[in-house]
């Protein structure tokens, strides 16, 4: 199965492993920091942060539009089989 | 008292007798088979054959079959096997090809048919490969998560430049990380970068390991992180260790790089990785 490139992360993987196992892609989160700027504590991209700033906290949020084809299970069929989703189809794929 | 042996009594006036059963597990008119898997590899069937002897003596053999998902979602089909004692069940993936641990099989007598049903015994339970099936009489009762689990080799998402590697246990699985191994390659930004890998449970930080030196602008240095509970000494930044008790880490937990001063141009290869992987079985 060819490579697939996702549309919100730029990230390329194979949807079909080598030993036939389903590869699921979830997004890289955002990573994000509270700095000590002047006093006022504010949010950045934590690839922002100056030397010399102090970090109040670390943490990171879901990708705004963010890709996860984990399954999450949305109802069950008449033999009390769940039927499954993706929890997050984000803005799809391409094939690369 | 119970007799020591199952007796099946009929009571049809003069010729009212007690026998002995052909088998103990006597299987009533609304009494059916339940059979349910999980499996994370394609194409599996699961077959579910044995013989049922009814009252008039004649043994008959059954044979039912469903299609598992490849996803580790549980499947379940109930089947009648109409009135009578049943001798043998055996379970077997009839198709695809599962590793130990890759699928796992249960079979069922329920009472019900549709709707609401009522479990009255688990017949046989645990994984199944082509080589090895499951039995009754015979084979113990085990559930997904007992025994060894699936090893698997993984070829990660490759990320964008500037966005760390981040992975994720999928539904339906457990895993322990047993290696990872990553490329780092530094733009030209005048920078030392410090490698650090670390396991999450999707939002908070449960462990994190530092490689032992820095990565200058410009150089490109592959990363292990292994179970070998040590550093390196010729090259501290090549392996970093993973703790000694291993994390259970289960589905929506992550592994995650955080490259620490990373700048916009540095990028991380696709990440390769070993797990030891159970079905979580829910």
């Amino acid at each position: 199965m060819p490579m697939v490139k996702c549309r919100t992360c730029n990230g390329t993987y194979e949807p079909l492993q080598a030993d036939g196992t389903r590869y699921y892609h979830a997004c890289p989160p955002l990573e994000r920091a509270t700095v000590d700027r002047l006093g006022a504590l504010v949010d950045v991209d934590a690839r922002t942060v100056q030397p010399g700033e102090r970090v109040v906290r670390q943490f990171t949020i879901d990708r705004p539009n963010h890709r996860d084809e984990n399954l999450k299970v949305i109802a069950f069929d008449a033999s009390g089989n769940a039927i499954v989703d993706m929890k997050a189809p984000g803005a799809g794929v391409d094939r690369v | 008292m119970f007799p020591t042996t199952p007796t099946f009594s009929n009571d049809f006036g003069a010729a009212a007798r007690a026998f002995a059963a052909p088998a103990p597990f006597y299987i009533g008119g609304e009494d059916n088979l339940e059979l349910s898997g999980i499996t994370s590899a394609t194409g599996v069937q699961l077959v579910a054959a044995g013989r049922v002897m009814g009252f008039d003596g004649v043994s008959r053999p059954f044979d039912q079959r469903i299609a598992l998902t490849s996803n580790r979602v549980i499947t379940t089909s109930l089947f009648a096997l109409g009135e009578g004692f049943l001798q043998q069940l055996i379970l077997y993936p009839a198709s695809g090809t599962p590793a130990n641990g890759q699928c796992w099989a249960r079979a069922r007598i329920v009472r019900g048919l549709g709707g609401g049903t009522t479990v009255l015994g688990v017949l046989a339970s645990g994984c199944v490969t082509a080589a090895q099936p499951l039995q009754f009489p015979g084979s113990p009762l085990r559930g997904p998560l007992d025994g060894p689990g699936f090893i698997r080799s993984i070829a990660g998402t490759n990320p964008n430049a500037g966005v760390n590697v981040t992975e994720t246990v999928p539904t339906g699985a457990r895993w322990k990380m047993l290696t990872m191994s990553v490329t780092l390659v530094n733009d030209a930004t005048v920078a030392n970068r410090l490698m650090s890998i670390g396991i999450d449970d999707g939002t908070t930080r449960l462990y994190t390991t530092l490689a032992g030196a820095v990565q200058a602008a410009s150089e490109s240095v592959l990363y292990t992180i292994a179970g070998f509970g040590m550093v390196h000494v010729a090259n501290p930044r090549a392996i970093l260790p993973l703790p000694a008790v291993p994390i259970a880490m289960l589905a929506g937990y992550r592994f995650v790089t955080d490259v620490v001063t990373f700048q916009a141009g540095d990028n991380l290869s696709a990440p390769q990785y070993q797990v030891e992987e159970w079905l979580e079985g829910v």
